[in-house]
């Protein structure tokens, strides 16, 4: 039984991770409709920032926490970036045209990094070191638990950031209506790029979190990464922050689950299945609710 | 004037298709009995690239909806093809690449309608999404179903039959084999697509609730389409199991389908014949540029991403290159060139002549020009609705 809760402890954690990243998606989504596949690389990017800035804030002998911030600037910096330079200019255009350009650029950023720091595995840097501690029979790694708190209080912030103020309601309103809300004075385009930025500084989070939880990564992180981030957005519900957040944690669950009573071969046939299972049995996730298309 | 409108006659399109064909096909057969090993090689990763991106051009052109699961399909036909072979050996080797064809086409044809008919209710990203997921699927599937498959070290010592290597036909024989399998592949593909079938599914890509209430069954023709662009991929994976003899699950990766989603769009979504340009150049430029491969996804996705921004038609957009056409409109088209660079000519040095004058020229031109665009327009509009296709391969 204790086995099965340090299943579920770390299930949980690589949840948090996916959860984070599937916020980033599902904002996106739901402020100007595009599935934006570059999402998983800028945590690559990410992981590759704070990597470079630990080993920099060393040398300077400051604490190797603050990469926190180094990364999530740099990854928020490049979320504008992308979004200025290639999907600003599509935003007229037809959605095929933009997805493709997201597949581009998440190819893009893959192969550059590629080339630029190979594609050998990358030790993870180290930001703290924590031991554990025992509850009952299980053995508590603080990680675990600093990765779940740090889920908790980046969902509480934007749930709070969305509700609250002016930028986060004038986000509610774009993604409800984007001409309706530039006749009420919105500027849509800022919120848009306001977005973006939020997503992509929530990756650059994710980034770090990864890089506490795994002992390694390469170039190729941001590709299985997204794909289940997404798939976790798409289970919740895509446009749904807190159907990121239920689906981001039920598919580290199931992962962990499978990988320990099944075999961790089959994770990746399970994790597509479930998104093929979903998307056809309801396309909105668990928390959303059918629309009925209107002509 | 008189063989102008000979030629815009449906019959003599076909016979100058028809011509154009047989000009273009002999004369790649008169160069390939020379051509070095590198070189067969070449024509024969082009014909089999050529197939599998007019194939997603059925799909992610005609249809409309992005697919990124092409090479899970190509995976499916050449497991199928290369486990055939494995377990039913056969003495003629050529007796022995036609049953694989037919058979990758069947079993990739089969996994497409199955697929399909619960995919393809869904649109736009999400189906792009679910594609991407079967087409991942099906690669860890073979990766994992190792006492089938050989999980990641993969099928090997396969027959080669279209390689430069082969020594009952030869590279000569090899290249003419891909090429007549090719050819009659996509001319299968393009009469489908003309056809009163392709049309339908030509009408889902405008509006799928138009077509909808125009009677036609929208999910029965996109399981139709993707059931044939399945087919046509697991033939493309069938040749390339015969072409490299050995095959193993990441050749059948994401990128894979990227690439072949790159042709496609550099094409032209919906155009068959700019599919085949397209891909024709990008093969050929993939296997030159060899020492730039690492640089090559890089190239290709700023390009995709300049395309998409800036010219995101493609090379012929929906329309198809058409010889007929290239013989009726660019001579036209030229002399219009000309006529406007002579009038600047002529417009510089009549400055000081009297103004009436250059008007009434300038107008007398203007009419001109607008029959001319008047006239191309109308044969353009002619092209589309009887499907001029030109080329050879």
């Amino acid at each position: 039984m204790s086995q099965f809760f340090q299943y579920l402890l770390n299930g949980l954690s690589t949840g948090s991770i996916y959860a984070l990243v599937a916020l980033g998606y599902t904002m996106v989504y739901g402020i100007i409709k595009l599935i934006n596949f570059a999402h998983g690389d800028i945590i690559m990017v990410g992981a590759f920032v704070a990597l470079g800035s630990t080993s920099i804030l060393v040398k300077l002998g400051l604490p190797p926490v603050l990469c926190v911030i180094i990364t999530m600037v740099a990854t928020g910096a490049l979320g504008f970036l992308t979004e200025k330079l290639a999907y600003k200019p599509l935003r007229k255009a037809k959605r095929i045209t933009a997805l493709i350009t997201a597949i581009a650029i998440s190819f893009l950023l893959e192969n550059l990094f590629a080339i630029r720091f190979s594609s050998r595995d990358k030790t993870s840097p180290t930001i703290f070191e924590l031991g554990s501690f025992k509850i009952g029979n299980i053995d508590i790694q603080w990680k675990l638990v600093i990765i779940i708190s740090i889920l908790v209080i980046s969902t509480s912030a934007l749930t709070l950031f969305v509700n609250r103020t002016r930028m986060g309601k004038a986000m509610k309103a774009v993604s409800e209506n984007p001409d309706a809300a530039s006749l009420m004075g919105i500027n849509v385009d800022t919120t848009i790029s306001t977005t973006f930025i939020i997503g992509a500084a929530l990756a650059g989070l994710a980034s770090v979190m990864y890089v506490i939880y795994y002992s390694s990564f390469n170039n190729m992180l941001g590709s299985s990464l997204g794909i289940k981030a997404f798939v976790a957005a798409v289970l919740g519900g895509i446009g749904l922050i807190p159907g990121a957040v239920l689906g981001g944690l039920t598919i580290g669950v199931i992962e962990n689950m499978v990988a320990a009573y099944i075999d961790p071969k089959w994770i990746d046939i399970i994790t597509f299945s479930i998104l093929i299972f979903i998307l056809l049995v309801k396309p909105s996730g668990i928390l959303g609710k059918n629309t009925k298309e209107k002509v | 004037m008189t063989f102008k409108k000979l030629l815009m006659k449906k019959y003599s399109r076909r016979v100058v298709n028809l011509i154009s064909c047989i000009l273009l096909i002999s004369m790649v057969t008169l160069i390939t009995p020379n051509i070095s090993k590198a070189f067969t090689t070449i024509m024969i990763t082009i014909c089999i690239n050529v197939l599998v991106a007019v194939s997603l051009n059925i799909s992610a052109g005609s249809m409309g909806e992005v697919v990124l699961g092409q090479a899970g399909f190509m995976a499916i036909g050449a497991y199928s093809s290369g486990l055939f072979c494995k377990y039913v050996p056969m003495n003629n080797m050529f007796l022995e690449y036609l049953i694989c064809i037919v058979v990758a086409a069947v079993i990739a044809g089969l996994v497409g309608f199955v697929v399909g008919i619960p995919c393809l209710r869904l649109r736009g990203d999400y189906l792009a999404i679910v594609t991407l997921g079967f087409g991942e699927a099906i690669r860890c599937l073979i990766e994992n179903l190792d006492k089938i498959t050989g999980g990641p070290s993969g099928l090997t010592s396969l027959p080669r039959l279209l390689n430069s290597s082969n020594r009952a036909l030869g590279g000569y024989g090899a290249v003419l084999i891909a090429i007549t399998t090719t050819v009659v592949c996509v001319g299968c593909i393009y009469s489908f697509m003309t056809s009163r079938y392709g049309r339908a599914i030509l009408s889902i890509r405008e509006d799928a609730i138009a077509a909808e209430a125009a009677g036609i069954p929208v999910t029965r023709y996109k399981v139709m389409a993707f059931t044939i662009s399945a087919m046509f991929a697991g033939i493309g994976g069938a040749m390339f199991a015969h072409t490299i003899g050995s095959i193993y699950p990441s050749n059948f990766n994401l990128s894979k389908s990227i690439d072949y989603l790159v042709m496609v769009v550099f094409g032209g979504l919906g155009s068959y014949t700019g599919s085949i340009l397209s891909a024709t150049i990008l093969s050929y430029l993939t296997i030159r540029l060899t020492n730039l491969a690492a640089w090559r996804l890089v190239i290709y996705s700023l390009a995709l991403i300049l395309v998409m921004i800036f010219h995101p038609k493609g090379l012929f957009g929906i329309k198809e290159f058409s010889m007929t056409n290239a013989i009726l409109i660019v001579p036209g088209k030229i002399k219009l060139l000309f006529t406007k660079a002579q009038d600047a000519k002529n417009n510089k040095k009549e400055t000081i002549i009297e103004t009436e004058e250059v008007e009434e020229t300038e107008n007398n031109k203007m009419e001109a020009e607008d029959e001319e665009a008047k006239e191309a327009e109308a044969l353009e509009e002619d092209n589309m609705n009887n499907g001029g296709k030109s080329d050879g391969k």
